[in-house]
């Protein structure tokens, strides 16, 4: 009987023994995650409100007078033009640029970087530091570009933040110019977003661009192919879909390729009022 | 061990034919303490027993006559002592085992594996194994799986897929992967020590066994040492703190035993920048011993960690950012730094056994296991934007003097480069802050999210029977055999962790949308749920299960003689796979839903082995097998992330392996000199990667594929003085490819139809590994406890892994023979041999009844921070110009000097 007393208590001190373990145990974990805590949950970072504090000193009517046919001029003096982005590349169709216009003029900006509408939205006023960039024609179409290597480029990615500002959030799109089947050669209408009403396309049904082809131009209403096409890449994202029959209204940007206008559509959005 | 073992058998062996028996009783202390030391496993000849809670241990039916009893258990040195058995019972009295005197990584628990933070596009690679699990008193297993397993030295150039891991009798290789996860019980060092290690094809008691060796870890509270240990460690490696506390109760006069460990380990950032450590775990388990025969025993465990990874980086990046360490993965946010990729493991295993004495000459053992396994690496996923990792090729300076460029742009523009990615830090790494402020733009135009930060999840359940029986036929006749079934599901899926501010997502492939422009179902990842919109938290992408049930059978008979031991073993197994699709791919609408047809596999192994003792001294011992394996379901599909489709002409691997060892034994000097090769043909292989030039997904699949290991391994230890021994040990390596493997190409696109190639690698080397490396080392242990030691240690021969497309006929297509490029294109790179320096001293000592151990270790003392231990050509390869500059290989190096301190302290 005492014999047995005593090897319970013996148990009995073991699991005491046990129990103080535990707890210590327990203990020693809770001071590990007090101390050890490694990383928080991480702050989302605010909004960034893009602001410039520096103003636009030229219009881009007026740069382009800067600009001598057939020439490169890089621009030494502190010019800074302003203007809103009316371009996307997110359908592919547009690829490394922006197209940004102010009151007077649109001008095209080849950017080295490819999915640029994820920072130049539509409607996103850009304030552009000119010095150091170099204006010239590619096939025909006046840019402000980099030049490296003696040759009119893209500005490089990582130098884009130097040139490009973006000021506050995306505001509204300028209202495209309208122009008509027999009024749009003009160049001040060059890279910006213009508009033609009532319009129908002849190769309606048509896929706009397929696979093995580098690129279509589709006729515009009645307008000669040798003076404004509809210029579809396969790397528009479009460019399997059918062109519209019907007539409506089509809104792009307009460039040259040499002698010839080129209306580029950002995408089907930029089609309305047509058949399908 | 294993054959240490034998050769201890052997001894006793010698006196089996005056073959009378007696009952051999005794009791075992620490020298240092004078108190019992309990759970000591106690040999005589073939019996062996463990001792009990007062140290007492018994052994019937030894045979009479003049023997070796030995002692091991953990912490301790192994002990032999002659004695002479008398019939019908001797009584021995008491042995004094001594604790290790000599430094030793595995008691100390520094051999830790540090689960390497190495981001693979193989995510199991950058495993490091060795360290946990070789530790034996062999001396070159101890040195290749501690000293040279920092330069990822593997044994005999093994993969972890050839290495058997059991738990408490419950195989836990991954089944999908072959592959062993160390994760799953890290940082439970103290509870994880007691191991049945087999090396190579020698015979297990509880496994048929792997090619690559076989390892029981042994969970059983019984067996566990009593202790009650504090142990806290100080490190740069890959944590900062580590702190550990195990409780073991030993056999309690209730017949309980419990056995208790935690662990936490963290730390930011030790060595390399960007990469965290935050480890927890856990260990509970309980036995009761019902009677003499029947014992029961429940073990819980499991270390739910979390950990930022490191990835591989071009040479241009290191020299850009001016270190070997140079992280990609992780940026600023916030003022804060962030890493993309973190790897967060959680597999709480639950094992129960049942051991069974059914008489003196059967004993079976009857396990049950479970576990789920959360498993989940993170990364930046986008959509129609900007690759937002730093290192993408195109952002760095040596993209604008690549040749695909028509301008060569002016020096000023390629320094404003150079000098942004040596200066800027949102150059250098990922910029979280811009691509929020994208994700911002995008839903002030109620567009989706642009980044997101997903998961990318490798879950599994598993539950699995093992049962096993040990049969004493005779004096000289061991048989054992068992069976082995498991049922395992394993679940991928993707999901978003992270909007990084975005409003919303949609699930569908970017990719798919180039590739497919006609096809506007080819972009849904889920046409069951076409356009579907998802956010933080919901499954996308992909989702997926892999079944894999397995069943296997074998049997294994052990015979022990005077002059010779041998064993012969065989097994049997059937193995059944298939994918279960959850979501109806848009690429694959009838081929990704549902279940795949299963891939049923019946493979077989045979393999014996022998130990000649030619004297006391001298021993000779050879294995050989042949084992054909199961293809691993993750080798099988050709995209499981979309479809159903098998690999075809997949077949079982084969492998056909032998060595022979001469083994030299004296009180001063032991060495050992093996010769090995193993051949494995019929593997088979998977790889998928993004490519440049076909603007989309490319899934190659290999067949065929021939390797063979063969080589020399060395080891000796010489005892110079009591306290002064000598290590050297050698591995002499070659490890080849030794077939040409078909390799198909197909394009998820496809663009083109597939193309089946030869791979031209015979020949080339298996990289991973030095296939050479030696160690020198110095151990010094003086009586009053403490010890020193010092390794100088040299690893050649590391090889680049290779892109096998870029060895077929088309990689090198156009080129006229002789063109110096053929072989640029085709060779593979030798990576640069290297030295390296560790040493630790310590210093055990008794406090009143609290034993305290002081280990300080410095690992690369001479901080040699340019010897690559990983890297690998990237996939991606430009075969229209051949321009070798375009994707150049990337690389991990070996980390510099780094210490590690611990301090532990047991009542």
């Amino acid at each position: 009987m005492r014999l047995n007393n005593f090897t319970n208590k013996k148990i009995e001190n073991k699991m005491n023994k046990i129990k103080g373990i535990f707890s210590s145990f327990i203990i020693l974990t809770g001071i590990a995650f007090i101390s050890g805590c490694v990383k928080g949950d991480l702050e989302t970072p605010p909004v960034n409100f893009p602001t410039v504090n520096f103003g636009a000193n030229t219009t881009i009517t007026q740069l382009q007078a800067m600009h001598t046919a057939g020439g490169t001029e890089t621009i030494a003096t502190d010019i800074i033009i302003k203007g809103k982005v009316v371009s996307s590349d997110q359908s592919g169709m547009i690829y490394k640029a922006i197209y940004i216009e102010d009151d007077s003029a649109g001008i095209e900006i080849p950017l080295d970087q490819s999915n640029l509408y994820t920072t130049y939205k539509l409607g996103q006023r850009v304030f552009i530091k000119c010095k150091g960039l170099t204006m010239g024609e590619a096939k025909g179409n006046l840019e402000l570009g980099y030049s490296t290597g003696g040759v009119l480029g893209r500005i490089p990615a990582y130098l884009i933040p130097q040139f490009v500002y973006p000021d506050s959030l995306p505001g509204a799109i300028p209202a495209p110019v309208a122009l008509t089947e027999s009024n749009f050669a003009n160049a001040s209408n060059l890279n910006r977003l213009v508009k033609f009403d009532n319009i129908y396309f002849p190769d309606s049904n048509q896929i706009f661009c397929p696979t093995t082809s580098s690129y279509i131009n589709h006729q515009i209403g009645a307008i000669p192919l040798t003076s404004l096409v509809l210029y579809v890449t396969p790397y528009a994202s479009y460019a399997p879909a059918l062109i519209p029959s019907g007539t409506g209204s089509v809104t792009g940007i307009m460039v040259k390729y040499n002698t010839v206008y080129e209306l580029m559509i950002r995408d089907l959005n930029d089609l309305s009022g047509f058949n399908h | 061990m294993r054959r240490i073992f034998l050769i201890i058998m052997m001894l006793v062996t010698a006196i089996y034919l005056q073959a009378q028996k007696a009952r051999v009783s005794g009791t075992v202390f620490d020298t240092e303490s004078g108190k019992a030391v309990p759970g000591t496993s106690v040999h005589i000849g073939s019996d062996s027993t463990l001792s009990n809670k007062d140290g007492y241990f018994e052994l019937d039916g030894v045979p009479a006559g003049k023997t070796n009893i030995t002692f091991k258990t953990a912490g301790f040195d192994s002990q032999t002592s002659s004695v002479d058995i008398v019939a019908p019972a001797t009584k021995l009295g008491a042995f004094g085992i001594k604790h290790v005197s000599v430094y030793n990584a595995e008691n100390t628990g520094i051999s830790e594996v540090n689960l390497s933070t190495l981001d693979f596009e193989d995510e199991n690679k950058g495993q490091n194994i060795t360290g946990l699990l070789h530790s034996t008193s062999d001396v070159f297993v101890s040195t290749a799986g501690y000293t040279l397993s920092d330069a990822y030295f593997r044994i005999r150039g093994y993969n972890s897929e050839n290495s058997s891991i059991y738990m408490s009798g419950i195989q836990v290789n991954n089944p999908e992967s072959g592959r062993p996860s160390w994760s799953e019980w890290g940082g439970l060092n103290d509870a994880t020590r007691n191991k049945e290690i087999i090396n190579g094809l020698g015979a297990a008691r509880f496994s048929f066994g792997d090619v690559g060796g076989t390892t029981n870890i042994i969970t059983r509270a019984s067996m566990q040492r009593k202790q009650n240990k504090l142990t806290y460690s100080l490190s740069d490696k890959s944590y900062t703190n580590r702190i550990m506390y195990t409780y073991s109760s030993g056999l309690l006069k209730n017949n309980w035993a419990f056995t208790l460990s935690g662990s936490r380990r963290w730390g930011n950032e030790s060595y390399v920048k960007g990469v965290f450590y935050d480890a927890w775990s856990y260990f509970a388990s309980a036995e009761k011993k019902l009677n003499d025969n029947n014992s029961l025993s429940l073990t819980v465990f499991g270390a739910p960690t979390k950990r930022g990874m490191q990835a591989a980086a071009t040479k241009e990046c290191f020299d850009l950012t001016g270190t070997h360490y140079y992280n990609p993965n992780w940026g600023m946010q916030d003022g804060e730094e962030r890493n993309a990729r973190v790897k967060n493991i959680h597999a709480p295993m639950a094992i129960f056994n049942h051991f069974w004495k059914v008489n003196p000459k059967i004993n079976v053992t009857n396990s049950l296991g479970f576990t789920y396994e959360k498993n989940s690496t993170s990364a930046l996923n986008w959509y129609n934007a900007p690759d937002p990792r730093p290192d993408y090729y195109r952002y760095l300076p040596s993209w604008l003097t690549n040749a695909d460029l028509t301008v060569t742009p002016d020096q000023a523009v390629v320094d404003a480069l150079t000098n942004a990615w040596k200066t800027d830090i949102n150059t250098q790494q990922i910029n979280w802050d811009k691509l929020y402020q994208v994700n911002y733009l995008a839903n002030a135009t109620g567009a989706q999210a642009n980044y997101v930060l997903e998961d990318r999840h490798n879950d599994h359940s598993q539950i699995s029977l093992n049962s096993l029986m040990n049969f004493q036929k005779s004096e000289h006749v061991l048989i054992t055999g068992g069976l082995e079934l498991s049922k395992y599901t394993g679940y991928h899926y993707k999901t978003i962790q992270d909007m990084l501010g975005g409003n919303y997502w949609v699930d569908i492939d970017q990719y798919a949308i180039t590739d497919f422009p006609s096809n506007p179902d080819a972009a849904q990842n889920d046409l069951n749920h076409p356009n579907r919109v998802v956010t933080a938290g919901k499954r996308y992408g992909y989702d997926y299960n892999i079944n894999d049930n397995s069943g296997l059978l074998w049997g294994q008979s052990e015979f022990s003689y005077n002059k010779i031991e041998c064993f012969a073993a065989v097994d049997v197994s059937y193995t059944s796979f298939w994918r279960q699709g959850n979501m109806r791919n848009g690429r694959e609408p009838l081929n990704s839903f549902g279940k795949s047809a299963s891939s049923n596999f019946l493979n077989y192994g045979i393999k014996g082995g022998a130990t000649y003792k030619i004297n006391g001294h001298n021993y000779i011992i050879g294995n050989a097998g042949y084992i054909t394996r199961a293809p691993f379901a993750e080798n099988a599909f050709v995209n499981p992330d979309i479809k159903n489709t098998l690999v075809n002409n997949l077949t079982s691997e084969k492998i056909l392996s032998g060595d022979i060892s001469y083994v030299f034994k004296t009180p001063r000097i032991n060495a050992r000199l093996a010769a090995y090769e193993t051949v494995i043909n019929g593997g088979s292989r998977v790889i998928t990667y993004y490519d440049d030039n076909y603007g989309t997904f490319v899934n190659t699949t290999m067949v065929g594929i021939g390797t063979t290991m063969q080589g020399f391994e060395f080891g000796t230890e010489v005892k110079a003085t009591s306290t002064l021994s000598l290590t050297g040990v050698a591995a002499i390596g070659n490890y080849r490819y030794t077939s040409r493997p078909t390799a198909t190409v197909s394009l998820e696109n496809q663009a083109q139809p597939d193309i089946s190639e030869t791979v031209y690698e015979k020949n080339f080397y298996v990289a991973g590994t030095p296939q050479d490396a030696y160690s020198f080392g110095v151990k010094y242990a003086h009586p009053k406890m403490w010890y020193f030691n010092a390794n100088i240690n040299y690893f050649d021969k590391m090889y680049l892994d290779f892109n096998p497309e870029r060895r077929t006929e088309t990689a090198i297509a156009g080129l006229s023979y002789g063109d110096t490029l053929i072989n640029a294109i085709t060779r593979q790179e030798k990576l640069k041999s290297g030295i390296t320096v560790d040493g630790s001293i310590g210093k055990s000592f008794y406090y009143k009844k609290y034993f305290f151990n002081i280990t300080f270790s410095v690992n690369n003392i001479l901080d040699n921070k340019d010897l690559i231990t990983n890297g690998y050509e990237q996939m991606r390869y430009d075969y229209t110009s051949d321009n070798l500059n375009k994707f150049l290989p990337k690389y991990f190096y070996g980390m510099g000097r780094t210490y590690f301190l611990m301090v532990s302290v047991r009542i």
